[in-house]
């Protein structure tokens, strides 16, 4: 290509959601690392489950049981 | 990684046969672009079919539809050429791809499927993958982008081009996971907890109010206990109900009722006891294996120690072995060698060992004894409480009960009273265990649970109520304090995962945000390319990352007046704006893989705009390999000559036949094109391109000379062949005045070898196709002399193109010098 306008932007999008985890979302004072770590686990794969919102807000309402739980002891 | 297309192979698809369909787009790892300009109805589009076909993911062509045979669109059965099957040819696309970095080739096959099944070659993944938009444009899909597309359907192919479509995917799972957390347990079961409440404090208090709750419990026990304490926590309501409960029965001991009261009591303490954990029914199932073990324990040692009878005599004998040493045994009198043990020492050995079994089978007897008596007990115990049941149930009137109990209280005295050991009685004892527990969990306790006691107080049953209330209210405030430590640890859940998901929402809208910002300014580019002259509208692509659609609009007039653009641009100026979002497309997200096809695209246009559509694929698409076929004879014109010094096929297909498809001529090349498809060595493709080279200047030179050919230039000069301008050519050489033939070309070599050569002599060899060729040596041969022979018709002094004057019939140089090199011709 001769022109300058062709700007780098076919991205691929496991790469983005990688570099996001990797740096922003790393930050463990701004983000619950527990919920980076299940929205990692369920959304960042190479092949997503069809139902993989609705696991992912299961395993969600589970850590939210099982911390109740722990801090009610 | 960039990878070009170095061959299309085309056969048995639409209008192409078994003939045609290839192209070489590669000199060695150079790619090539080309232009085909064929009239109508010629097969071109077929071209474009075959390779939207070898792309899609589906297997389908757009303008066919996915209908049957007899669908509107023909579907996918119109894709196959009527005749493929009947020759036997299989309908495919293939293409052979060569990545530029590496120098991997990859050769992709894919055979035209008219079944549902079919989905793109893996193998050609790869390529797309890195190149998502769409590479096929068509006169139809120029308005696809802009005007046919919902939003919806824009966002996701701008999404595609992107390859964000995974990402997508992951943002509406985003949205699943949020909704499914704001709707998350605890507060539906918040919501029943405290309909309860509601529902237990008798509509007092309708809120999760603790403190209004333990006031309600307290002042309910207060009406039944005049001394009870305030209820400050969900225990203080256990000692309440306690104590409710001790008031409530000294309220039934009182009245009419007290006597039902305890024999129902006795009934239900009674099938408590007998069903609980450590009740007597247990304690049967327990004692009873442990008996029958004992048995078995002591069968097995009693086994191995037989004649067990003679222990006295063994006794003895023992004694006297030990104290003294003898000839014969003590017991028979045999000597030791005839005995079976042999010797005194085996015969004391052999007593000590039926000694041990003694006392170990004693040991096991003792064992049995004590877990047969264990067994009595229990099954005693069980006669015991069953005896209770019949009597309360009669004074209950449960007679069915009573009846029940009565069997089983006689089938338990009859098993106590046999004196078998357990192994006899298991059968027996099964039956009776099982049949106990049926009928205290099947009839006993329903029955007694059903059971009204008619003449109850009216005070117990309001403590009852009060008691069942207090019960509910308890476990409803223990559950909800649990509920809303819950919801909290959720909401902190929740808020994190939203701060999670609004991160990669806003990424993912900046990241499109600028795409479609450079996506716009390109498209606003060659938007203004075309229609330089026009006011150009300000070209709006507004993404909506929230609502995933994508808006076209352009400003009408005025910043404020945003438009889209089918309601108020020309037909011309939408479908400028397509083909600069597909162009734009293509040079921003397909430039790992810069392959093209334009299949004409220009029918709307006039002369003018066609120029600028000349220059856009002129100067934005250098570096891009383009397919472009078209009709319009002009724009094929103009591209050639704009690009001719470029890396650029030109050719032109003269007409089409059912029986073999598309004729195509390579158009006339520059002579330094001519040198490079002679080097690539492909007979067939430098052969026609030579002979259409000799056809051009030969159709030009006749022109000038007033040469008389069968055909004229214009709409018809497809028909043409190179025999049927040599002849009238070189006729008319031979009538030029003086001896200008005889002296300056006939005794030329070149002219010698061109005259005799197949190509130009066709009639007289009977030559079964005169565009063949047999071989690259032949075509350069052609080739050489045929150069050779133009120079005969430059200027010898100065090399220019010499001129004819009609009127005196002579050849002149405007440089005036000497424009021959012999002086033998005469004017």
């Amino acid at each position: 290509m001769t022109e300058s306008s062709s700007t780098e932007v076919t991205v691929s999008a496991s790469k983005f959601l990688q570099s996001l985890f990797q740096e922003e979302l790393r930050d463990q004072t701004k983000h619950d690392p527990e919920v980076v770590s299940l929205v990692k686990q369920h959304l960042c794969q190479g092949s997503l489950h069809t139902r993989a919102g609705a696991r992912l807000a299961d395993a969600l309402i589970q850590l939210g049981k099982a911390r109740a739980k722990e801090s009610g002891r | 990684m960039s990878w070009i297309v170095s061959e299309l192979n085309i056969q048995g698809v639409k209008g192409v046969l078994d003939r045609a369909g290839d192209f070489r787009l590669a000199r060695k790892r150079s790619p090539r672009s080309i232009a085909i300009y064929a009239p109508n109805a010629c097969g071109k589009s077929g071209y474009a079919d075959a390779v939207e076909y070898l792309f899609s993911e589906d297997g389908g062509v757009d303008h066919l539809g996915k209908g049957g045979p007899d669908s509107e669109h023909g579907g996918k059965h119109a894709i196959p050429h009527v005749l493929a099957q009947e020759r036997g040819i299989e309908p495919k696309a293939s293409m052979t791809v060569v990545d530029l970095d590496s120098g991997e080739s990859i050769q992709v096959t894919r055979p035209v499927e008219t079944g549902r099944a079919d989905d793109m070659p893996g193998a050609l993944r790869p390529v797309v993958r890195v190149a998502p938009a769409h590479r096929i444009l068509r006169q139809h899909d120029l308005r696809r982008f802009v005007v046919d597309m919902t939003p919806g359907q824009k966002y996701t192919e701008l999404s595609r081009w992107l390859g964000l479509t995974l990402l997508e995917i992951v943002l509406k799972h985003l949205k699943t996971t949020s909704n499914a957390l704001e709707n998350a347990d605890p507060d539906r079961e918040i919501d029943e907890r405290v309909n309860d409440i509601t529902k237990h404090t008798e509509r007092t208090v309708t809120e999760y109010d603790k403190r209004a709750v333990l006031l309600w419990c307290t002042a309910e026990t207060k009406r039944h206990l005049s001394e009870s304490p305030t209820i400050d926590s969900p225990e203080g309501i256990d000692e309440a109900i306690q104590a409710l409960k001790h008031r409530r029965e000294q309220v039934i001991l009182s009245s009419a009722a007290a006597e039902s009261y305890l024999a129902k009591l006795t009934l239900e303490q009674t099938a408590n006891g007998l069903v609980s954990p450590d009740g007597q029914i247990q304690a049967c199932n327990v004692a009873f294996p442990t008996a029958l073990a004992a048995e078995e324990e002591t069968k097995r040692v009693r086994a191995s120690a037989k004649d067990s009878v003679f222990q006295e005599v063994w006794d003895r004998a023992k004694g006297v072995l030990q104290s003294r040493v003898t000839d014969t045994c003590p017991i028979c009198l045999t000597p030791w060698q005839n005995t079976d043990v042999g010797s005194q020492k085996a015969a004391l050995f052999h007593l000590g060992e039926s000694l041990g079994e003694l006392t170990k089978l004693g040991a096991a007897q003792d064992k049995q004894q004590k877990a047969i008596h264990k067994l009595e007990l229990a099954i005693r115990d069980l006669e015991t409480c069953l005896t209770e049941i019949p009597t309360e149930a009669e004074r209950l009137a449960l007679t069915q009960v009573e009846v029940e109990a009565r069997e089983l209280v006689e089938a338990t005295k009859a098993l106590s009273t046999k004196n078998h050991s357990p192994s006899e009685i298991q059968g027996e004892y099964e039956m009776l265990s099982s049949r106990c527990r049926e009928f205290i969990t099947q009839t006993l306790l329903p029955a007694v649970e059903s059971l009204k006691i008619a003449e109850m107080p009216a005070t117990a049953t309001e403590i009852d109520a009060t008691i069942e209330h207090l019960q509910a209210l308890r476990d409803t405030l223990v559950r909800l304090t649990e509920l809303y430590h819950e919801r909290d640890e959720y909401r902190k859940v929740e808020r994190s995962f939203n701060a999670i998901a609004e991160v990669i929402r806003e990424r993912t809208a900046t990241l499109v945000n600028s795409v479609v910002a450079a996506l716009r300014d390109d498209v606003q580019s060659i938007y203004h390319m075309i229609h330089k002259t026009d006011a150009v509208p300000n070209i709006q692509i507004v993404p909506d990352s929230r609502s995933r659609t994508l808006r076209v609009r352009v400003e009408f007039h005025s910043p404020d007046r945003s438009v889209p653009p089918a309601g108020y641009l020309s037909e011309s100026q939408v479908n400028t704006l397509g083909l600069a979002l597909f162009m734009s497309s293509v040079r921003l997200f397909n430039r790992e893989f810069p392959f093209l096809f334009l299949d004409d695209i220009v029918s709307s246009y006039d002369a003018d705009h066609r120029a600028r559509i000349v220059d856009v694929i002129a100067e934005r698409l250098d570096g891009f390999q383009v397919f472009l076929t078209t009709h319009d004879l002009r724009f094929y014109s103009m591209l050639r000559s704009r690009l001719s010094d470029k890396d650029w096929l030109f050719e032109r297909i003269s007409g089409w036949e059912l029986e073999h498809g598309p004729k195509r001529d390579v158009d006339a090349l520059r002579p330094h094109q001519l040198d490079g498809l002679i080097r690539d060595g492909d007979a067939s493709i430098a052969g026609n391109a030579v002979r259409q080279y000799m056809e051009e200047w030969l159709d030009v030179k006749c022109a000038k000379y007033n040469v008389y050919t069968p055909h004229k230039r214009g709409e018809k000069e497809f028909d043409r062949t190179l025999f049927d301008f040599w002849g009238p050519f070189v006729n008319r050489l031979k009538r030029v005045k003086g001896s200008f033939f005889a002296d300056h070309i006939e005794p030329q070599d070149c002219y010698q070898r061109i005259r005799a050569n197949p190509l130009l002599n066709y009639y007289s060899h009977a030559q079964a196709n005169p565009y063949e060729w047999p071989s690259i040596g032949d075509v350069k041969y052609v080739w050489e002399e045929f150069q050779e022979f133009q120079k005969l018709f430059q200027c010898v002094s100065c090399s220019r193109v010499l001129k004819y004057d009609r009127a005196v019939d002579r050849f002149y140089c405007i440089c005036g010098d000497q424009v021959f090199n012999t002086t033998a011709i005469s004017n």
